[in-house]
């Protein structure tokens, strides 16, 4: 087993590398200029070429990525543009607000959707089965933006009962949680039924039916242990890309986390700010993806043999 | 006979509802299996010997597979007739299977040990370790080394007797009075599958069952049977004692077969097939099923279906309207 992590985190560093480098060439590919929108519209091209060499910008690509990877091997990823912070200080600052709201839309999504899910499988073609089959298609198709904002609509402003927005109170993050979750639900509970119908079907299914396990056990023991399997993967993919893309929802809901946070630093065009971002994204997505294979490999014993 | 038979399968008929129309997978197929016998059903792949199986144990797909008539009697009680809750205390206790593909029989995320356990707890009610030291006692019984340890490790981890031997480990925990093999060593290599079916052999001796063995080998028939049941395209064509079907085979089907297999003085000469392929399951032929395969086909069995009838003894019995002639052949 700690062969098995060792290996998997040798693996997350070469990913480190090649994702903070892509994102600092893409940054300075796209057109924009920080120091232009910094500085006032009437700066001298003097003030402007100052402002650059002060931040290094002026320098051959090759040459700002080298000076940016010394950096980080000291741990400094650079100032905020825009706020003059130290960017990790500012990731940091949002990082729980986001962690709180992924946290509870995956909890809300999990805990429906897979009871859901293997309902649907064991009683496969049955009015209930159709039911969940319409309902996982639509929470999958509604963009959330609009389920956001048709939510505080109805239950913020029409009926009062929860805030529009807000963060602090237990109340505020039922509504951006939920919005997030419904897309998670609809594709977990479908992930689940596919499984667990693929999974009915196998032989091992049948030795323990030709046993006399009662359909409870059987369904619950042999079906659910296995079909869980590429669910915990989907849940895992699902989770890292929340904590990096909940942008939207946080908008819409003014959640002060990485994704607005994300949104003003790009509208900032804060260099340091959104490399940093990516890396915190990806460490996540890493971290995340780790946690899934160790899941897997509990789960699944075949797992850390083949490996 | 004396003491009424362990097992009646009685006109079974099973239906299975597929998209393009009714299959009928098995019709009016009746046989016995004695208690302490070993019956082996022969036929080709599709010829509803699995099916007639899956009836017995009463794992029909649900919703698709269907058994249209006839009783199945165990102990002289009909399991047509039995709810599923009743079905599920029989299974694992009364009767057991085994199946073909012991690569995939077995859970792969759990323990051999916890999965023979499990039949101990549901159906004498004992506790975890308890079942579980039940488990490795009956893992020694069915030959697998060091018990103990096996008992611990997951499927992947064992060869295929030695998964085989699990399985009918597995099948033995409660002393069945039935064991239904459905084709257990087709997927074995042939030392394993001879070492298999010796132990299988030993233990119908120790545990005093009867045994219902599917299997489409021969050499597996003359190894293992007691009697011999022929099926083709659903129903029973054929039904001997086991040096009978070898010496005196009646039905063509069943000459077919023999002929079919290799043997020493065969060596060096083309095998002969029997010619053909089975009938379309949506559209069985008029007459007698095999009358398109048959080299003695006449009108009549084109067109009029011969039913199983005893020939000398009770024990004997053929669907075929020209069994004389074949007699006459050989």
């Amino acid at each position: 087993m700690a062969k098995f992590i060792f290996k998997r985190l040798l693996q997350s560093i070469i990913v480190l590398i090649g994702a903070s480098a892509i994102a600092f060439i893409l940054l300075r590919i796209i057109p924009g200029d920080p120091v232009m929108l910094m500085l006032s519209e009437n700066a001298t091209d003097e003030e402007i070429n100052q402002m650059r060499e002060q931040m290094g910008l002026n320098l051959p690509i090759w040459q700002q990525y080298i000076d940016y990877v010394k950096q980080m091997i000291v741990f400094d990823f650079g100032h905020s543009i825009s706020r003059g912070l130290p960017s990790m200080q500012l990731i940091l600052n949002h990082l729980p607000a986001t962690l709180l709201l992924v946290f509870w839309a995956m909890v809300m999504a999990i805990v429906i959707a897979i009871p859901l899910g293997m309902f649907a499988a064991v009683k496969k073609n049955s009015f209930s089965d159709y039911i969940v089959s319409i309902l996982a298609l639509l929470g999958q198709s509604v963009p959330s933006y609009w389920l956001g904002m048709m939510l505080i609509l109805l239950l913020a402003v029409h009926f009062g009962i929860l805030p529009t927005s807000g963060y602090g109170h237990w109340s505020h993050i039922i509504l951006p949680a939920f919005t997030l979750a419904i897309y998670q639900l609809a594709l977990i509970a479908r992930l689940m039924r596919s499984s667990t119908l693929d999974v009915l079907n196998l032989d091992y299914v049948r030795t323990a039916r030709a046993k006399g396990l009662p359909e409870i056990v059987v369904i619950f023991k042999h079906v659910f242990k296995n079909a869980l399997i590429p669910t915990i993967t989907m849940i895992g993919l699902q989770t890292g890309q929340l904590l990096g893309g909940a942008i939207i929802t946080e908008f819409i809901f003014s959640w002060p986390g990485l994704g607005f946070l994300t949104v003003q630093s790009i509208q900032a065009q804060d260099y340091p700010m959104i490399q940093s971002l990516v890396i915190v994204s990806a460490i996540v997505f890493i971290v995340i993806n780790l946690l899934v294979d160790i899941i897997y490999a509990v789960v699944d014993r075949r797992i850390i043999v083949d490996s | 006979m004396g003491s009424s038979p362990l097992l009646q399968v009685k006109e079974l008929s099973v239906h299975f509802r597929t998209d393009r129309g009714i299959v009928r997978a098995v019709e009016r197929a009746s046989f016995d299996v004695q208690r302490g016998e070993t019956v082996c059903i022969v036929g080709e792949s599709g010829s509803g010997k699995s099916v007639t199986s899956l009836s017995i144990m009463g794992l029909l797909p649900k919703g698709i597979g269907e058994i249209k008539e006839g009783e199945i009697l165990l102990n002289g009680e009909n399991l047509v007739q039995k709810t599923n809750k009743e079905m599920r205390r029989l299974r694992g206790n009364d009767i057991s299977m085994i199946f073909q593909e012991p690569m995939t029989s077995l859970n792969p995320v759990y323990t051999i040990g916890d999965q023979i356990a499990e039949s101990f707890r549901y159906h004498q009610g004992i506790g975890k370790r308890a079942a579980l030291e039940r488990a490795i006692e009956s893992l020694r019984r069915v030959g697998i080394p060091l018990p103990e340890e096996r008992a611990f490790q997951y499927p992947h981890q064992l060869s295929g007797g030695m998964r085989q031997r699990v399985m009918i480990a597995m099948a033995l925990t409660c002393n069945p009075e039935l064991l239904i093999a459905d084709e257990p060593t087709t997927a074995l290599d042939v030392t394993i599958q001879a070492q298999v079916l010796e132990m299988m052999k030993e233990l119908k001796e120790a545990f005093n069952m009867s045994i219902l063995f599917i299997t489409h080998d021969l050499g597996v028939v003359a190894d293992m049977a007691d009697r011999v049941v022929v099926m083709y395209a659903g129903i029973v064509v054929e039904e001997a004692r086991v040096e009978e079907i070898f010496q005196r085979p009646l039905h063509p089907y069943t000459l077919g077969l023999l002929e079919a297999m290799p043997s020493l003085n065969s060596r060096g000469k083309r095998l002969r097939t029997i010619q053909g392929t089975l009938p379309n399951p949506l559209q069985k032929p008029n007459g007698c099923r095999f009358h398109p395969r048959c080299p003695f086909a006449t009108d009549k069995c084109r067109l009029e279906e011969p039913s199983l009838e005893n020939v000398g003894s009770d024990e004997r019995k053929v669907a075929c309207w020209h069994y004389d002639q074949l007699e006459e052949v050989i």
